[in-house]
């Protein structure tokens, strides 16, 4: 994506970066390394599709959390596409992207429901297991 | 075209591919966000396409293509002779982002998938226009600075604002993570790394 070039009054690049390149063998064995893993993923996908889904899903996981960079890529030129702001456009890329999930609301669901939400779930996060205090706080919902 | 291996990785023609390069492309490969990862690539190399037609076009000639875990990479066997020259070549990537992003949006495609990259485009070329080494609105600001100043004063100028946007950017990834987001952090990190590999 970037792009480097020389500059006067510098040394070649390469020059500078002699020292920090790894030895032969040493890009020999990550380059085996790499082949291997690949030759590994691809015959566990081929051969134990089902297993390898399991990490599979692990790993993507680990790696996105919850973000859909797809839907959030394919909202963003859907947006420009029917003439929105496309200021407004890329912030709610950055949003979708980068914003912590805590702080997702439900949109779908009204106002008050959003709140209702947010107290039972802070209600259950500091449950210390008490029945009595479970139904003194179910009682008024059923109510 | 020959294919060989050295210290700098497997290279066929002016094409060197790192080991880590191949890592990154196992594990996106393995986790299977195919669409995002097939218009992120051919949006990245629109985009190299890009600086390299600039430079020929300037008479600046490229010596090899590199792709790393930093992203790819030209090196450039020529010298740049001016300021503006430096800049022109570093917005050539971003501007072809910008107008194959223009020209995905046309109405007469068809198809979701052109959405799907013209946001890739346009966020790729964004992207690459902050004022952040290793990133081409680095380079950008550098061309400008070396116009107005020393080149030993444009390099420091430069580097202090990469290094500040960098800093900035890194509590708030970290507090993103901390809520269950590591995108921020991540790209923080990748750019700090991305400077530090470089060596600029």
């Amino acid at each position: 994506m970037a792009m480097t070039y020389g500059t006067k009054n510098r040394p070649p690049r390469r020059e500078r970066n002699r020292r920090r390149s790894p030895t032969g063998l040493g890009a020999l064995a990550q380059l085996l390394a790499a082949v291997g893993l690949f030759l590994v993923c691809f015959v566990g996908k081929t051969q134990f599709p089902q297993q390898t889904a399991v990490y599979q899903q692990y790993l993507t996981a680990a790696l996105t959390g919850t973000t859909d960079f797809q839907a959030a890529f394919s909202a963003l030129g859907e947006e420009l596409a029917q003439g929105g702001d496309p200021l407004e456009a890329v912030g709610d890329w950055c949003v979708a992207v980068f914003a912590p999930a805590e702080t997702a609301v439900d949109e779908t669901l009204p106002a008050a429901a959003n709140v209702l939400l947010s107290e039972e779930v802070q209600f259950f996060l500091t449950w210390d297991g008490d029945a009595a205090a479970l139904c003194a706080h179910l009682l008024p919902i059923e109510e | 075209m020959t294919v060989r291996f050295d210290r700098r990785g497997l290279t066929a023609g002016r094409v060197t591919l790192t080991a880590d390069f191949l890592f990154l492309l196992v594990l996106l490969l393995y986790t299977g966000i195919g669409p995002v990862l097939g218009c992120c690539g051919v949006a990245a190399a629109l985009h190299e396409m890009g600086h390299v037609l600039c430079c020929r076009a300037l008479g600046v000639p490229v010596r090899r293509l590199r792709l790393s875990l930093v992203g790819a990479e030209l090196d450039l066997g020529g010298r740049c002779r001016s300021g503006a020259e430096e800049s022109l070549v570093a917005l050539a990537g971003p501007l072809v982002n910008l107008l194959t992003a223009a020209f995905a949006l046309a109405p007469p495609l068809p198809g979701q998938l052109r959405y799907l990259f013209a946001g890739a485009s346009l966020m790729l070329a964004l992207f690459n226009l902050l004022p952040v080494l290793p990133l081409d609105g680095s380079r950008v600001l550098h061309g400008a600075l070396s116009a107005l100043c020393p080149l030993d004063r444009a390099d420091n100028v430069t580097t202090a604002i990469s290094r500040l946007l960098k800093l900035v950017l890194l509590p708030p990834g970290v507090w993103c993570a901390a809520l269950g987001n590591p995108s921020l952090l991540v790209v923080a990190v990748w750019l700090i790394l991305s400077e530090q590999e470089r060596n600029v």
